[in-house]
């Protein structure tokens, strides 16, 4: 007893593990850090939000016009700066991987000397994700839902989105809660964790059937067969009278300046 | 006011970035310790009005043009500090995305505009303030202090220009940057900021500052709530109206381009030479030079440039709001 111990586990490999974790708690966070998750409202109506990005992406992509481009700028920037600044963060977070990414693929026409054309071309890309990412922070995945189905999209397409995200969210907790418990059970150096991650595999298979089978039986309970119907009034407001008319203003510049020639 | 690049010497630049220098960083302290966090979106808010009220130029006698700062309204409003970090981050935007302002240049105006106007503004209107009680009294006090803060950055843009000739001359005795001594550039600058530029500083900054007392008594008085709606929307009317500058034909005295100095008369002559430092020196090409869009309609390059630097400015702001809410933040505090 009067011998002072020291314990020291071995160096133990479980770098596989805690990436694991980080890259699950990464997916859940995008999931369930979004918009909405207060209960309030959209002040826009979401398929009028999606149709925008769409025509806003597509417009920018076609045009070849420098001042369609910076009208474009200046609306998207004028729609970034109204959000709270950690939303704005996370975009252009988002924003600055893209430009990496491209900037990394049209380097070697910038050393040609293509400078203009490739800077012109970088600028189109980071407004076509810049409109994305303000799209995707602005709407919760409900209100994605609900505007794909106000578009006419099939309802099988917005039954498996519906689900694949609302399923990602529930398995991915189920894995993390598996990740932690062999974490915490892996004291010292566990030879043997490669088998549990097998294992851990193997159960999110059976849960997710599980799973597969209590959402069938619920649907069936619930006399829902996979057709979505909306129940919400839809009434113009004033925000949507503004964003539509700002999609007017853009698209009649783009046709006013030939911007696609 | 805005001293281009290649009009004063790197000697005086370099002197006047020192000089600038520790204001801004004493203020950088002072906000991240003092300002409430629901005020700092305010500074965005307030850098943002700083650069609109910059694009409106007027016309000056002498054929030049010349704008407001806003310089004493941000100071009456959010403190100097606050005032000079929202003004010089304005500077930096203009200078970096519209070429309005020199790069090299920075220090020097934001010491006239973000330093000078913002401190003797604010000392000349509590000065007032402590000794009227009528609100009436008030106003004027405000009213003075943003004449004399905006006159005394002129002053101070005057004497930067008119000592260059006396820095910088070649072998032949002919000035490097810019060619206009004291006895020129003064007067120069003085004329139009006292007859006209000051009075319009004086009108916009008391006409704003009432109009936001009115609607969000939380921005000037504390404990009241911070109505962040109507200075939008005072934002968003000053960029709709920001083509109005555009109606001041010329440019304002000591912005000439390199390519216009030779041409530039004052006092009834032409320069008549371009000095051998503006021709050759920096050219930084800003993407929006001069608020203007290639292939555009001035108007719709004005308006453009109005609502991407009044964005750019606001998303600065917040984003660095949120720099100061993870340094305060319960997780910091506790490791």
């Amino acid at each position: 007893m009067a011998v002072r111990e020291r314990y020291e586990p071995r160096r133990d490999k479980g770098r596989y593990l805690e990436k694991s974790l980080l890259a699950v708690l990464g997916v859940l966070a995008a999931l369930r850090d979004r918009p909405g998750e207060s209960g309030r409202r959209d002040r826009v109506r979401p398929e009028l939000k999606l149709a925008s990005t769409f025509m806003l992406i597509l417009l920018v992509s076609l045009s070849r016009n420098s001042l369609f481009i910076e009208a474009a700028a200046a609306v998207e920037l004028g729609l970034l700066c109204l959000f709270r600044g950690e939303v704005i963060a996370r975009v252009l977070r988002k924003v600055a991987a893209a430009a990496v990414f491209a900037a990394a693929v049209f380097l070697p026409a910038f050393l040609w000397g293509r400078g203009g054309n490739v800077l012109f071309l970088l600028g189109k890309v980071l407004l076509a994700v810049l409109a994305a990412a303000i799209f995707s922070a602005a709407t919760p995945w409900t209100s994605v839902t609900e505007a794909f189905s106000r578009l006419r999209v099939p309802d099988v397409f917005v039954m498996t989105l519906d689900m694949t995200i609302k399923y990602i969210s529930l398995l991915g907790g189920l894995v993390l809660n598996m990740l932690y418990a062999l974490k915490l059970r892996s004291v010292g150096r566990n030879e043997r964790k490669m088998h549990s991650l097998a294992a851990i595999a193997g159960t999110l298979f059976l849960k997710s059937r599980d799973a597969a089978v209590t959402q069938y039986q619920a649907m069936e309970c619930r006399c829902f067969s996979g057709t979505y119907r909306i129940t919400r009034a839809s009434a113009w407001s004033p925000f949507d009278a503004g964003l539509a008319a700002l999609d007017a203003v853009l698209a009649a510049a783009f046709f006013a300046l030939g911007a696609w020639r | 006011m805005h001293i281009p690049d290649n009009y004063l010497g790197p000697a005086t630049c370099a002197v006047m970035a020192l000089a600038a220098a520790p204001a801004l960083i004493v203020s950088a302290k002072k906000v991240a310790h003092r300002l409430p966090k629901e005020k700092i979106p305010l500074l965005g808010i307030g850098a943002a009005f700083s650069f609109l009220i910059m694009m409106f130029n007027v016309p000056v006698p002498g054929g030049t043009t010349a704008h407001a700062v806003g310089g004493t309204l941000l100071a009456a409003l959010l403190g100097p500090y606050a005032a000079c970090l929202s003004i010089s981050t304005a500077l930096l935007i203009q200078a970096l995305m519209f070429g309005d302002g020199g790069i090299l240049a920075f220090g020097a105006n934001t010491f006239n505009m973000a330093v000078v106007i913002p401190f003797v503004g604010y000392f000349i209107y509590r000065f007032v303030k402590d000794r009227v009680s009528s609100k009436r009294g008030e106003y004027a006090g405000l009213a003075i202090a943003a004449y004399v803060a905006i006159n005394a950055a002129a002053l101070c843009a005057a004497i930067e220009f008119g000592l260059q000739p006396l820095l910088a001359k070649d072998a032949a005795g002919v000035p490097l940057y810019c060619p206009y001594p004291l006895a020129v550039s003064i007067p120069a600058m003085l004329i139009p900021h006292l007859a006209v530029a000051g009075l319009v500083e004086a009108a916009f900054t008391v006409a704003i500052f009432a109009f936001v007392e009115r609607t969000s008594p939380g921005t000037v008085y504390a404990g009241s709530s911070v109505k962040l709606k109507p200075l939008y929307v005072l934002l968003a009317g000053l960029v709709l109206a920001s083509p109005l500058g555009l109606l001041a034909a010329g440019t304002a005295w000591g912005e000439w381009g390199a390519d216009e100095i030779k041409a530039a008369v004052n006092g009834g002559s032409a320069l008549g030479f371009t000095p051998a430092g503006m021709a050759q020196g920096l050219r930084f090409d800003a993407p929006l030079r001069d608020y203007a869009v290639k292939g555009a309609p001035e108007i719709v390059g004005y308006a453009l440039s109005a609502i991407i630097g009044v964005a750019a400015v606001i998303i600065a702001f917040k984003l660095l709001a949120l720099l100061k809410k993870d340094r305060g933040g319960p997780s910091r505090a506790e490791a």
